[in-house]
């Protein structure tokens, strides 16, 4: 092995392996963690937004991650520029111990900084501004002289320079400064260059409306500016003891192991469920759904406002995890994930109000109170749709300074104030028909009633009447479904599975024959031996897992 | 410009200073060329207009400034012209009393100190603007001139104090609280929820404009009501087991001893159809009144019923506090039912008590309007209170207007020179009681932005200007806040976050004691 990593070529072999399986691993496993970060922050080609992030120490970084972030948008250049960051911090990692007097089978060692990076990276509100920053801050390490004296000057000229380009990560490079020093016996650039750094810090709080702990911790490393995460100095510090110490090489094999543990698997379903919603990826959404069963509020809610957008609601539902009207429409919470995936049903449904409040709710519960390209879009759609023009138009000139959403923004702006035009446009033409007209108060006691409305105002809509007979059945409620469903039946011709077999149960509680014609005779068979089978063996008949998927199953066993 | 010719008069003394002959000759050559170079920028720059074409009618301007009263020596009021393809824009003032100003420029971009100089020289009188664009096909146009009125009153103040907040719905975001210079177009902040994370906070209310004296409240968990004197910060728990919630709405007795407050609970209900977005109504609400001196609270049973007391205001002799009540309706399901009325009850500063009488000065229910958020002038003459078709929140009402009752005679009017068809809220009186801010959301129908009128002594009332900015248009359009309750500020405003900062977090309150 020693020999191997002699060669040249095969460090450059390892490092070329180790960027393809990170580039794998994102593009192909984790392309919603990158759309997650680009969702959460919006660049803007803007004097004002650039001078108001570089005026703070750190922001300089920031400014270069988060411009580089908005391609994350595209999952394949996000995957390319995140595994070029692990790359460029292994290569800066061995450069310096290569400087160090490092060699060989030391290569190895070198990967340990960008492995734990990867599994830090597992939480995903660690901003991509820090692995920017470390890596900024290994380069100027790199470019730190050797020399006694051009090590002083440097060290005194570039630690506030650092400071206001990376933040608190110049800490790392004070303390190798510091480390090489001691170990040239240098001792009075050793001693000084940690306070020194230090004092700018300390100084730069007596200018900045931060408290000295946040400047420690970095004002753009983390998403939630009310935790300081301590705990991410563990990177640097291990840069730091590799870069200068020698370590064996295989103790790279922890971190390598560590990884999966860094991506919590619910966590990345949710975020995957986003994902697909956000790209109206219906059918994907259910076959990741059949693959393995949601079973949390927001992938529960995500499957079946896939199933209701494909028309499958009414014939499918109870073949998927079902737990009560939560999974159908989560309670509002002033949270940025769960507000956004909620808002999305409502827009579908027709219900662009509560749509914007949860849009707008998402986006001002971004911790670090930034602002999102995704959320700003449909905002800009409500309000075109409500004909708030000036507001729309507000958020699409904000949207024309990015990347991404420029022509999308442009194009929108032309239909500003043109009446006929939105009316004609496929998707804003069909939300103005299924809105409600009359102004009453939300209340998420009383979803029902607003699906009631929503197909009493516009009989084409179909997520409306699939939501509006779907909810008093996960209540439980066959009364209710009934009333609904005559309702429904009145105006529209619709009878799926679902109904069917509500009615049939429907009427079995009453002690009454099904009218012909409303359930199929396969179903009505079916209930007949649910019924035998239930009157025989109670609720633990083990018999009745034949039933599973239908909604008697769920009535009486759930 | 300026800076071009700065820097071309350094040069020019460098070159002099060369002296031998064929140092002489370069310079000669230097001078020439540099003349030659200064004299092609400036007819780049500025260009001389031979013959314009003339457009029968206003400017399509932003900020609306045509035909605005303004005070002497206020910020430029900038603007930008909003005509197709413009590229560049001719701006020249003329003032009715003297004085002249030119612009040539991407928009109307006035020197501050010029700007000063033509308003107080024309104090009283008016300026007239002539305003001539310049097409991408290169042709300009002439505009019919419109005026810029300059109003005899001062307005001496510093400046305006806000509150930046995301307009709409329950998360405010990053809310801060800020002073703007109005003489330049400097903002600072003085109080960023980034800087106190999780902390939610109101307005900050300082005592008829001082800012030696104000109070500002830290709602929630964690939460406190912060009075600063002359650079003390103390920190109250104004709730007690008599009163049901924390203080807000501050208004300060002339005296700086005495501030009430409403301490209430305010909730948000939202709308399914499309012209409405958002309900904001109180679950209960009661007037209380903390004795700086003492920590105690003054509560009347009079200000403590079972109906909603609220935006308690101190009239300009300290003797009356004016306040709006509605009945304890079943919010948010009779939200329609909330109207306000104005009332009024006397107070003595000498003993710290409450009379026994409430007088009704507008009945809300009778008149089926709400009467919300009095303000009497300092000058104890106009009490300027807003008026919607309900509710105790005006702010969230499409329909509220500015109203303003003559305290001598008792008669009031609608402001109609400064309501718009949506949003007025917020009045508030600068010192002299001469100028009035106000927030309005004429502009888009969410974003509320800071409006400043004057008012003579018949209670004429100009049209208002929106707070000037050095790029107005990129200013505004990049503002997703609205400029929530702006005030007055005579002079600045210190107010030290760091120690501010400490105690909030450090959860050390004065706890308020009920007067007996």
């Amino acid at each position: 092995m020693k020999n191997i990593l002699d060669n040249k070529y095969s460090g450059i072999a390892l490092t070329a392996l180790f960027g393809i399986v990170a580039f794998l691993f994102w593009r192909v496993f984790y392309p919603h963690a990158l759309v997650y970060q680009e969702q959460y922050q919006l660049f803007l080609f803007d004097s004002s937004y650039i001078l108001e992030r570089i005026s703070l120490p750190g922001g300089i970084a920031a400014v270069i991650a988060e411009c580089l972030t908005q391609f994350y948008n595209h999952p394949t250049i996000g995957a390319i520029i995140q595994s070029l960051l692990l790359v460029g911090i292994q290569l800066m990692t061995w450069l310096l111990m290569k400087r160090n007097g490092q060699q060989g089978i030391q290569y190895i060692s070198s990967f340990i900084p960008a492995l734990i990076l990867w599994y830090v990276l597992g939480d995903e509100s660690v901003l991509t501004i820090y692995s920017w920053s470390l890596l900024l801050t290994l380069t100027a390490m790199l470019f730190h002289p050797k020399g006694s004296k051009a090590s002083m000057i440097y060290t005194l000229i570039f630690i506030p320079v650092i400071y206001w380009v990376v933040g608190p990560l110049v800490l790392l490079y004070t303390l190798f400064v510091t480390i090489q020093s001691v170990k040239k016996k240098d001792y009075l650039i050793g001693i000084c260059v940690l306070p020194y750094a230090l004092s700018f810090i300390v100084l730069s709080s007596q200018w900045l409306p931060y408290p000295v702990h946040r400047l420690l911790t970095g004002l753009f490393y983390y998403r939630f500016v009310d935790i300081y995460p301590y705990w991410l100095m563990a990177v640097p510090a291990l840069c730091l003891l590799v870069t200068s110490f020698r370590i064996h090489s295989v103790l790279s094999i922890a971190p390598m192991l560590l990884i999966p543990f860094g991506y919590d698997a619910k966590k990345y379903e949710l975020m995957e469920y986003d994902y697909l919603i956000r790209r109206q990826q219906w059918d994907a959404i259910i076959a990741k759904a059949e693959k393995q069963q949601p079973d949390m509020p927001m992938s529960v809610c995500a499957t079946n406002l896939a199933l209701g957008m494909k028309n499958q609601l009414g014939n499918r539902a109870f073949r998927f995890y079902q737990h009560g009207t939560e999974g159908l429409l989560p309670k509002f919470e002033r949270d940025f994930t769960s507000a956004l995936l909620t808002g999305e049903v409502y827009y579908h449904l027709g219900l662009v109000n509560t749509a914007q409040r949860h849009a707008f709710e998402a986006m001002e519960a971004i911790p670090n109170y930034n602002k999102s390209g995704r959320i700003v879009k449909r905002l800009a759609e409500t309000n075109l749709i409500n004909g708030q023009y000036k507001v729309a138009e507000k958020y699409l000139r904000m949207l024309e300074k990015t990347v991404f959403y420029r022509t999308w923004a442009k194009d929108k702006l032309q239909l500003i104030a043109h009446e006929e035009q939105i009316d004609k446009h496929p998707l804003y033409g069909r939300m103005r028909q299924f809105r409600l007209q009359e102004d009453f108060l939300f209340s998420d006691t009383e979803l029902d009633k607003i699906f009631g409305q929503l197909f009493l105002h516009n009989p084409k809509n179909q997520l409306a009447i699939q939501y509006l007979l779907i909810h008093p059945l996960l209540n439980k409620d066959i009364d209710s479904f009934m009333r609904y469903l005559i309702a429904v039946q009145e105006k529209v011709k619709y009878n799926p599975t679902v109904c069917q077999e509500g009615i049939i149960f429907a009427y079995s509680q009453r002690q009454q024959t099904v009218p012909e014609g409303f359930v199929n005779p396969t179903i009505q068979q079916s209930f007949k031996r649910f019924a035998q089978v239930y009157s025989q063996g109670g609720q633990n008949s083990p018999q009745l897992e034949a039933f599973k998927g239908t909604l008697w199953y769920y009535l009486m066993k759930e | 410009m300026r800076n071009s010719i700065f820097k071309y008069c350094i040069i020019l003394n460098a070159v002099k200073n060369l002296d031998s002959t064929k140092q002489m000759l370069s310079r000669s050559f230097a001078s020439l060329w540099m003349t030659m170079t200064l004299l092609f920028i400036l007819s780049a720059c500025t260009e001389q207009i031979k013959q314009a074409e003339p457009i029968n009618r206003l400017p399509h301007i932003y900020p609306d400034y045509i035909g605005v009263t303004i005070p002497a020596g206020i910020a430029p009021l900038n603007f930008q012209v909003l005509e197709p393809s413009i590229e560049k824009v001719d701006i020249q003032i003329t003032g009715s009393q003297g004085g002249e100003l030119h612009v040539q420029d991407q928009w109307a971009n006035f020197d501050i100190k010029d700007w000063h100089e033509l308003t107080e020289a024309n104090r009283g009188g008016s300026l007239n603007i002539k305003v001539q664009a310049k097409g991408k096909e290169g042709k300009w146009q002439a505009y019919k001139d419109f005026k810029i009125y300059i109003s005899p009153y001062p307005l001496d103040d510093f400046g305006l104090t806000y509150r930046r907040i995301q307009p709409g719905y329950e998360v405010g975001g990053n809310i801060g609280i800020y002073q703007r210079d109005i003489h330049t177009f400097e903002e600072t902040a003085l109080m960023q929820e980034s800087a106190v994370p999780g902390r939610c906070f109101n307005c900050h209310t300082p005592n008829r404009t001082n800012p030696e004296t104000f109070t500002l409240q830290v709602r929630g968990e964690g939460g406190g009501t912060l009075v600063q004197k002359n650079g003390v910060q103390t920190w109250y728990n104004t709730k007690t087991d008599q009163t049901k919630a924390a203080g807000s709405y501050a208004s300060w007795h002339p005296d700086g001893r005495y501030c009430a407050y409403a301490a209430n609970a305010v909730h948000q209900s939202f709308f399914v159809g499309k012209d409405r977005n958002i309900e904001v109504y109180h679950s209960f609400s009661n007037i209380v009144v903390l004795d700086t001196q003492t920590g105690e609270l003054i509560v009347s049973p009079l200000l403590n019923t079972n109906a909603l007391e609220i935006f308690p205001a101190f009239s300009a002799d300290g003797k009356t506090l004016y306040f709006s009540t509605s009945e304890n309706c079943n919010v948010p399901a009779e939200y329609e039912k909330v109207k306000c009325s104005l009332c009024a009850i006397s107070f003595d500063a000498t003993t710290g008590t409450f009379g026994h009488q409430v007088d009704t000065l507008l009945h809300g229910p009778a008149t089926d309007k709400s009467y919300i958020q009095a303000r009497p002038s300092y000058d104890g003459r106009w009490l300027m209170f807003c008026r919607a078709e309900r509710s105790n929140f005006p702010v969230s009402q499409k329909e509220s207007d500015l109203w303003l009752m003559d305290l001598q005679t008792g008669k009031f009017r609608s402001l109609d020179e400064v309501n718009s068809p949506r949003t007025e809220s917020y009045p508030n009186w600068s010192s002299n009681s001469h100028w009035f801010v106000f927030s309005s959301k004429s502009e888009d129908g969410l974003h509320s932005h800071a409006y400043l009128a004057s008012i003579d002594e018949e209670g004429k009332v100009t049209k208002p200007f929106l707070l000037p900015q050095e790029n107005p248009l990129k200013y505004y359009r990049n503002m997703f806040d609205s400029f929530n309750c702006p005030d007055f500020t005579s002079s600045q405003v210190e107010f030290d976050i760091r120690t501010a900062r400490e105690n909030l977090f450090s959860n050390e309150r004065v706890q308020v004691k009920i007067k007996e």
